[in-house]
């Protein structure tokens, strides 16, 4: 991996253990995320991925290691809790507010002059196709236009970075697919710095500047490298499809599955 | 659970037009099966009516009693005491047991200190609580507070505690996450999670408030409602005791649907 100038997100040596046990979650992470790069993390399933998440966002301090936030430390003494954005796997609305209120709710905590709120809202809102659902409950939404919602909530805190953890996985492909391309269009927008924790590796070449490859429990690093391909990307390119086998093969190697395959 | 209940013909109906038929073929079978339960309560009536004379009056004389209480001035003095009573206990008892409950809730000291103290609370029979009042505090309407404030807040704080253990803690996370401040996550997060225990905390504490107060009213008071009942009792006047406690209830029975299921509606809308 080479290193960043300035990096945004800072993670060196990032150990974490399982609470009240020896057993580790997250072994030694070393990851840079610079301003405005979107970086996919991909990992089998119970490898550690959420552990890391909930590091980074500040949720849980980890056993060892160092997590700063445009230099600054968010852990240990004279840290500063990190300002950033959450997509959640599910939508974490409140349904009991309308989604202008819910909206609202994370503009109040953050640094957002109120002045600038409805005028903010109504412009994400607008980007997200669901400006008409401003004053609706969530659960009159589908699942779609609440992880929509979701979205808007991570971007309008105008966050250091945006954390997202499988948003569309619980989404039906085709809205799925719509989701993707729009939060490309957003990410290209707004310049937001993403870190996107996903499944399938298709989503994370068709999304992300730079590909993250977790091993299995305990993570760590074991690749990390650039999507070599121009964009707009289009989710059936071949050259899309290209790079997920060369990656489904380097992912094979890693986590010991090649022999398997072959067999 | 829609569909299993529809005539096949339904089934092509949209969802909307499908749930009003289901909701009105759910109202149909509620409304009778009240009227069957009112008219086989009836029955057991002039039952008892004919079987412990004179003791069980008869519905029509109850009826005739019950017009009388309604045409005196007595009777709305009484029901105003009492009523008055109902009130200040019912709130008194809410508004600090859902208070005592979310602190038990959230809090793991507040909770060892607080749980064995509620469970013996839970135990106790009512009215011990009301003797020990009455002797401790003499007949006064402070007697009547207390001991029914000291009955109902182990309930309640029971079912808020419940409910506050029983929290989403996905939507905790983020409103860390956010940085939200814990004021305006109390308010805005916690507060409207636990809003289905604060209804159910209130109608079960209404509930038994009214029952309460009356037994408070007749073991310890010169009027009320209660009160009204025990003189009737010492007076072996049957109807009077019947007509007024019918009476009570209808009205109570009233107030809880009228009031705490139109609140109930109102802060639960976004359910709709």
């Amino acid at each position: 991996m080479s290193s960043i100038a300035e990096p945004v997100l800072e993670v060196q040596g990032l150990t974490v253990t399982y609470p009240g046990t020896d057993r580790l979650a997250i072994e030694r992470i070393d990851l840079q995320v610079a301003k405005g790069e979107f970086v996919a993390v991909v990992g089998p399933s119970g490898c550690g991925k959420s552990t890391m998440l909930n590091v980074l966002s500040g949720l849980m301090a980890p056993t060892g290691g160092r997590v700063a936030v445009d230099g600054a430390p968010i852990y240990g003494s004279g840290a500063t809790p990190p300002h950033l954005g959450y997509v959640f796997q599910g939508h974490r609305l409140l349904p009991w507010r309308t989604v202008r209120q819910n909206l609202e709710l994370v503009l109040a905590a953050s640094d957002v002059p109120r002045e600038k709120w409805e005028a903010n809202i109504d412009a994400i809102l607008d980007i997200l196709h669901i400006a008409e659902f401003k004053e609706s409950w969530p659960l009159r939404l589908s699942g779609g236009q609440r992880q929509r919602v979701s979205i808007a909530r991570a971007l309008l805190v105008e966050p250091s970075y945006i954390l997202m953890d499988e948003p569309l996985s619980t989404l039906d492909e085709v809205t799925a697919r719509r989701l993707r391309q729009e939060l490309t269009g957003i990410w290209a927008r707004t310049g937001s710095t993403i870190v996107f924790v996903t499944h399938s590796i298709r989503e994370a070449v068709y999304l992300a500047d730079r590909i993250v490859i977790l091993t299995r429990g305990p993570a760590s690093v074991v690749r990390d490298f650039a999507v070599p391909i121009e964009r707009p990307r289009a989710y059936e390119d071949p050259a899309i499809g290209q790079v997920e086998a060369e990656i489904v093969e380097q992912v094979m190697e890693a986590w010991g599955l090649a022999e398997a395959r072959a067999t | 659970m829609v569909q299993a209940t529809m005539d096949p013909d339904e089934r092509d109906l949209d969802p909307a037009t499908a749930e009003e038929i289901d909701a009105r073929r759910r109202r149909r079978v509620s409304a009778g099966g009240t009227a069957v339960a009112l008219a086989g309560l009836l029955a057991i009536w002039i039952a008892l009516s004919i079987l412990v004379r004179p003791w069980v009056p008869t519905p029509t004389a109850t009826v005739l009693a019950m017009i009388d209480a309604l045409g005196s001035a007595e009777f709305y003095e009484d029901l105003a005491l009492t009523l008055g009573r109902v009130l200040v206990a019912f709130a008194a008892a809410t508004a600090f047991g859902c208070m005592l409950g979310i602190v038990v809730g959230l809090s793991r000291r507040a909770e060892a200190f607080f749980q064995p103290l509620l469970a013996i609370g839970l135990a106790i029979p009512d009215p011990v609580y009301i003797i020990f009042a009455v002797l401790a505090l003499g007949t006064g309407e402070m007697a009547g507070f207390v001991a029914l404030t000291v009955a109902l807040v182990p309930f309640v704080s029971n079912i808020v505690r419940s409910s506050v253990h029983a929290r989403d803690i996905e939507l905790d996370e983020m409103v860390k996450v956010y940085r939200i401040s814990r004021w305006e996550a109390f308010r805005a997060n916690l507060v409207p999670q636990l809003v289905p225990a604060f209804l159910t905390a209130a109608r079960f504490s209404f509930a038994l408030s009214w029952k309460l107060v009356v037994v408070v009213e007749a073991l310890g008071r010169p009027d009320g409602i209660g009160a009204a009942i025990f003189q009737a009792f010492n007076v072996l006047r049957m109807r009077e005791m019947l007509a007024l406690a019918i009476l009570f209830t209808v009205l109570m029975e009233l107030l809880e649907r009228g009031v705490l299921q139109r609140v109930e509606r109102r802060l639960l809308k976004w359910r709709q």
